[in-house]
């Protein structure tokens, strides 16, 4: 299920906003609704609480109470597309339950398919078993993400039952539960074969009935990958690797309550303690690891700046990694990184600028029609000082200093060319002025055309 | 950077009031922005003889005919609204000739840069002075679309013309782009024949001095 689009009559800052969260035309999904969007604007905008409002009308409505009251809650209204239908959806308090509970409830505007309006009831079985289906449904990770990775066992959360997952709640640690029972299964499948493998060396005088017992524990090691084996090569080793780290995949534990938290060790096998592991590190397990071990689909995942504590060359490539761990999700994402933001088609970013009058408007990027021949920003086509420039609206990039050595390495280089002409490039000085260029141009990396 | 001629006085009111204090050889009162009595006739006199445009950078300001001699009243002219800043070309004359005419220039507020509180120009390049002409002092650089000394100047003089160049902030990034971005396609225009020298010229509005230095060259 994918937000279309979001309409907000009144709440905070926002004021008669209506979001269109579709393909334009002439994109090969033309109509259909973004795979993922890219939240940008000044700070105050609202992109956090849009992400939040996206996530409380979506199935999360017990948490509206973070954003607003319900009175201008209950106006915004988000269209959703499943399948081949589209439905417009807002949340209120269930009108026939005590008013002193306050239970929120869904409700439904519209029904269509293809363009036609339906009634909820002639889709209401298919509507419930398509929900049914999804688990989970939506994952957000705020921005202020919980590093702790130290795990409590009596404590842990099963996040497969949850249809919201959640972590401004908990930890994301508890993503750990998923694995922490294969884990125990698989290390007591190798301890029984290394006991019969024990067995047969105690009694056996043949030598080969020892090689096949030993044969038989190699070949089931082959077979029967360590779960952590999987997480190390299909989830956070690709991205470890930039900060000289890997997952610690050989088991050394005794019991369930041994296991703990993913083991991360050094290229030269040192494990690294949680605590010593940086906050960069820590932002890329907790942020990839839900997604592998929930493996979800036809979800909402909505992060809120992802960028924190990554340095650029894993920004450039998260979102990428995010989706290709997933499959057929909706992705949202609150940024204030140009080179998040790189990642996007033009339609795909939602820019949110103040009015003259404090109200959020949403900031185009085409002119008439919703067209992607009409655009006239595409990120793609930007190196990170023209999106800096053209999708952050920052006026100034280059430092007045660099502007003024170009200016100055100009000057000197017409002379250069005029001391040339006159064949007195070998006079004191000319080699004056060749030193002065030099030096000067190397300050400027020689990136002087 | 244009020429600019201000010998066109239309602010008669300012312009009696400073004679009288430089006949006397008085101290200016201090110079206090737009609450000065002749703010707003000085600005609407500099927009005009300007043509609109930014004194340093030529960028469009204002359209400026409504600031025609023949909507003026007594000397004067009403308030207005009005997103330039009028600047003073030696800073350091501010503090005792603050309201000094010859001293005045409407600018664009991004290129009023801190280096010209601290910098004296030569005077080289002030747009009104009878030496200065733009394609003796000025060469245009398309590359990164600055304004750089000519080079046919003698070495030190380019040395000078470079220092007022930073001091007047007309190769201030933000207008850097600006120029670039309102220039560029008007040069592949005329280098690649869609349309004339002539045509592009008839439409153009600001940046007139960096149009001219790099169409001579296409």
């Amino acid at each position: 299920m994918k937000v279309r689009s979001i309409t907000i009559p009144e709440l905070h800052h926002f004021k008669d906003l209506h979001l269109d969260l579709t393909y334009p035309a002439g994109h090969p999904k033309a109509g259909k609704a973004l795979d993922k969007v890219c939240i940008i604007g000044q700070s105050g905008t609202g992109k956090t609480t849009l992400l939040k409002l996206i996530s409380a009308i979506s199935y999360n409505g017990y948490s509206y109470s973070e954003i607003g009251s319900m009175d201008q809650i209950c106006q915004v209204s988000l269209d959703f597309e499943f399948e081949d239908f589209i439905v417009s959806k807002f949340i209120d308090f269930d009108d026939e339950s005590d008013p002193e509970k306050k239970i929120v409830s869904s409700y439904w505007n519209d029904f269509y398919r293809n363009g036609e309006e339906i009634e909820f009831e002639s889709i209401e079985s298919k509507w419930e078993a398509y929900l049914d289906a999804i688990k989970p449904t939506s994952i957000f990770f705020p921005a202020d993400l919980d590093y702790k990775l130290e795990v409590e066992h009596d404590s842990l959360l099963d996040l497969q039952e949850l249809k919201n997952i959640d972590f401004s709640s908990y930890s994301a640690a508890n993503t750990w539960t998923i694995i922490l029972n294969e884990i125990q299964k698989y290390q007591e499948e190798e301890i029984k074969i290394r006991q019969e493998i024990s067995h047969i060396a105690e009694k056996a005088t043949d030598i080969k009935a020892i090689q096949k017992a030993v044969k038989k524990l190699e070949k089931w090691r082959h077979e029967t990958p360590s779960p952590v084996q999987g997480i190390a090569d299909k989830c956070l080793d690709p991205l470890l690797k930039n900060f000289g780290l890997r997952v610690k995949t050989k088991l050394d534990f005794q019991g369930k309550d041994d296991i703990g938290f993913l083991k991360i060790e050094d290229f030269s096998g040192n494990e690294v303690p949680n605590g010593l592991l940086s906050t960069g590190t820590k932002q890329v397990m907790l942020s990839a690891l839900p997604l592998y071990l929930l493996q979800p689909s036809k979800c909402q995942i909505l992060y809120d700046e992802p960028e924190r504590s990554l340095y650029p060359d894993l920004q450039r490539t998260i979102i990428d990694y995010y989706q290709s761990l997933t499959t057929d999700c909706q992705f949202f994402f609150s940024t204030h990184s140009p080179i998040i933001a790189s990642s996007f088609e033009p339609w795909e970013i939602v820019e949110l600028k103040f009015d003259k009058n404090w109200n959020i408007y949403r900031d185009l990027y085409y002119e008439g029609e919703n067209h992607v021949e009409n655009y006239f920003v595409d990120p793609r086509y930007l190196d990170y000082d023209l999106i800096l420039k053209k999708i952050f609206d920052l006026a100034d990039t280059s430092t007045d200093m660099r502007t003024e050595a170009i200016v100055e390495l100009t000057m000197l280089k017409n002379q250069i060319d005029t001391l040339k002409e006159k064949g007195q490039l070998k006079t004191p000085k000319a080699k004056e002025i060749v030193t002065r260029y030099k030096v000067l141009a190397q300050k400027l990396a020689w990136k002087t055309e | 950077m244009r020429k600019i001629d201000k010998s066109l006085m239309l602010a008669t009111r300012y312009k009696k009031w400073l004679d009288t204090l430089n006949e006397k050889n008085e101290k200016h009162t201090i110079y206090n922005s737009s609450n000065g009595k002749y703010y707003y006739d000085i600005v609407a006199n500099l927009i005009w003889v300007q043509a609109g445009l930014c004194a340093y950078s030529e960028r469009l300001l204002q359209e400026h005919s409504r600031f025609d001699p023949g909507n003026w009243t007594n000397g004067g002219f009403p308030r207005f609204q009005f997103s330039g800043q009028l600047d003073h070309y030696d800073a350091t004359l501010k503090e005792q000739y603050g309201w000094s005419w010859d001293n005045f220039f409407v600018i664009d507020a991004d290129i009023n840069v801190k280096l010209k509180r601290t910098n004296i120009p030569t005077g080289l390049l002030k747009p009104d002075m009878p030496h200065y002409n733009p394609r003796v002092y000025l060469e245009y650089e398309r590359t990164h679309h600055v304004f750089v000394p000519n080079r046919d100047l003698e070495f030190p003089v380019q040395e000078q013309v470079r220092k007022d160049i930073s001091c007047l902030g007309i190769n201030f990034q933000p207008i850097i782009d600006i120029r670039k971005y309102y220039l560029e396609p008007l040069f592949f225009d005329v280098e690649y024949q869609v349309r004339s020298r002539t045509q592009v010229q008839n439409h153009l509005y600001q940046f007139f001095t960096a149009f001219d230095l790099v169409a001579d060259r296409l």
